[in-house]
């Protein structure tokens, strides 16, 4: 069977249009976590979502739609203990990750869910999407591209430099939120898609190689989905034409992009 | 005074930081400058308008395509003020402005300081422990000591 004809299957066909939308669009999410220097952030969210899925697994509910509850809630708690205590994003973070994995492993012994179930969330599977996963990953995207174009001038303000954000009349503390919680979404949807261990290939590393050679933030951004785009797309095909999953297949595309794109800088000389 | 109020009134007030802003992320010179345009509501055209006459008027037209990272520090403050007069401000606040400037980009930010004052009536407060900059005649000094003005 080949690929073409692999894709009138409807589960193929849905986790090829995901996996295209996400790595088109999600990383714009990871400029943010870039640029913010939101890594900690990301890991919370990652056991957020883990503790999400055991609950979810517990009470016989959807585990990603738990997942992502407990992410939204995370990410308030924690943009709200950070404001008010003026601790770094990292410290509060750091607190969250460690409470929400202790609880998913209570969680998974007490309520007698099946460890390997509970994990599964780590590994993701793009076959595996049904039709509502499908639209929260398209609605994300629609959504995520909509912030970044209208609202490109304050988000960049924010990018820039919090306090300057401020003084140009920015609702930098409700925008930052608004950042946050597209962080957020995008990991508990990318946990589904490729899972925790390979979200990197698509949130954070079409963003780190375009920031070596990007020359604006526009071109920061546009070249990120390019690059997205690309390791997607063509992991896809690769992963049929070698018979590996998808998701191995992007990551090792995406690798090697930023491996080359570390000799460019190298070569270059280019510092920022 | 409500949060709306607050950001009315910040728009009006153009604030150049301390040092120029180190980032290590890609931004380029004119897309610092149209930051001062975020809240202002204007087209697409009236923006790019405003931001060509900003850079302009502090003479870092030919900037717009760099990237921020690489510029000196004079230039980084030039784009700061330029970034403020797309607020249009009716007051500027200057946190050190020439505190990480050599000589010369320090007398050069000076003169243009002088120029928009005289040009566009901005009334100005600035922060300084730069004697030199001080014995400016133009500036009305006052002294601050513990926080009160002594």
């Amino acid at each position: 069977m080949n690929v073409f004809q692999a894709l009138s299957y409807a589960p193929i066909l849905r986790g090829f249009v995901a996996l295209v939308l996400a790595g088109c669009f999600f990383p714009l999410a990871g400029v943010f976590i870039l640029r913010l220097n939101l890594v900690t952030l990301r890991f919370t969210l990652m056991h957020a979502a883990l503790l999400g899925a055991a609950v979810g697994l517990a009470l016989h509910a959807d585990p990603l739609l738990v997942g992502l509850a407990l992410d939204l809630v995370a990410i308030a708690a924690i943009s709200r203990v950070a404001r008010e205590s003026g601790l770094a994003l990292g410290y509060v973070s750091t607190f969250f990750m460690v409470l929400t994995i202790g609880l998913a492993f209570a969680v998974i012994y007490k309520a007698g869910v099946p460890a390997k179930d509970a994990f599964g969330i780590l590994w993701g599977s793009i076959y595996s999407l049904s039709r509502l996963d499908l639209a929260l990953i398209a609605l994300y995207s629609a959504a995520i591209v909509l912030f970044v174009s209208l609202g490109f001038t304050r988000v960049s303000a924010v990018l820039f430099h919090r306090e300057i954000a401020w003084a140009s009349g920015v609702h930098e503390a409700a925008l930052t939120s608004v950042i946050l919680l597209f962080v957020g979404v995008a990991v508990a949807l990318l946990m589904q898609l490729i899972g925790a261990l390979l979200m990197d290939s698509i949130l954070l590393l079409p963003a780190i190689v375009s920031s070596f050679r990007a020359r604006s933030t526009r071109g920061f951004f546009i070249q990120a989905c390019v690059i997205g785009a690309f390791c997607s797309i063509t992991g896809f095909f690769t992963s049929f034409a070698l018979d590996v999953p998808a998701s191995s297949a992007v990551t090792v595309i995406a690798a090697c992009l930023l491996g080359v794109g570390l000799l460019y800088r190298r070569f270059s000389g280019r510092k920022a | 005074m409500g949060s709306r109020q607050w950001a009315r009134g910040r728009r009006r007030v153009g604030y150049v930081h301390q040092e120029s802003v180190q980032v290590d992320f890609p931004i380029s010179a004119r897309e610092v400058v149209e930051i001062g345009t975020a809240t202002l509501g204007l087209s697409r055209a009236d923006r790019r308008r405003r931001i060509e006459e900003a850079m302009a008027a502090v003479g870092c037209s030919d900037l717009q395509g760099r990237m921020y990272a690489r510029l000196s520090g004079g230039e980084k403050q030039k784009l700061s003020l330029a970034r403020c007069l797309c607020q249009d401000p009716q007051l500027l606040l200057l946190d050190e402005p020439t505190s990480s400037l050599d000589p010369r980009s320090r007398t050069e930010l000076m003169e243009l300081l002088r120029t928009l004052n005289e040009a566009r009536g901005i009334t100005m407060v600035m922060v300084s422990h730069d004697a030199q900059v001080l014995s400016e005649p133009a500036w009305e000094i006052r002294h601050m000591e513990a926080g009160a003005f002594a």
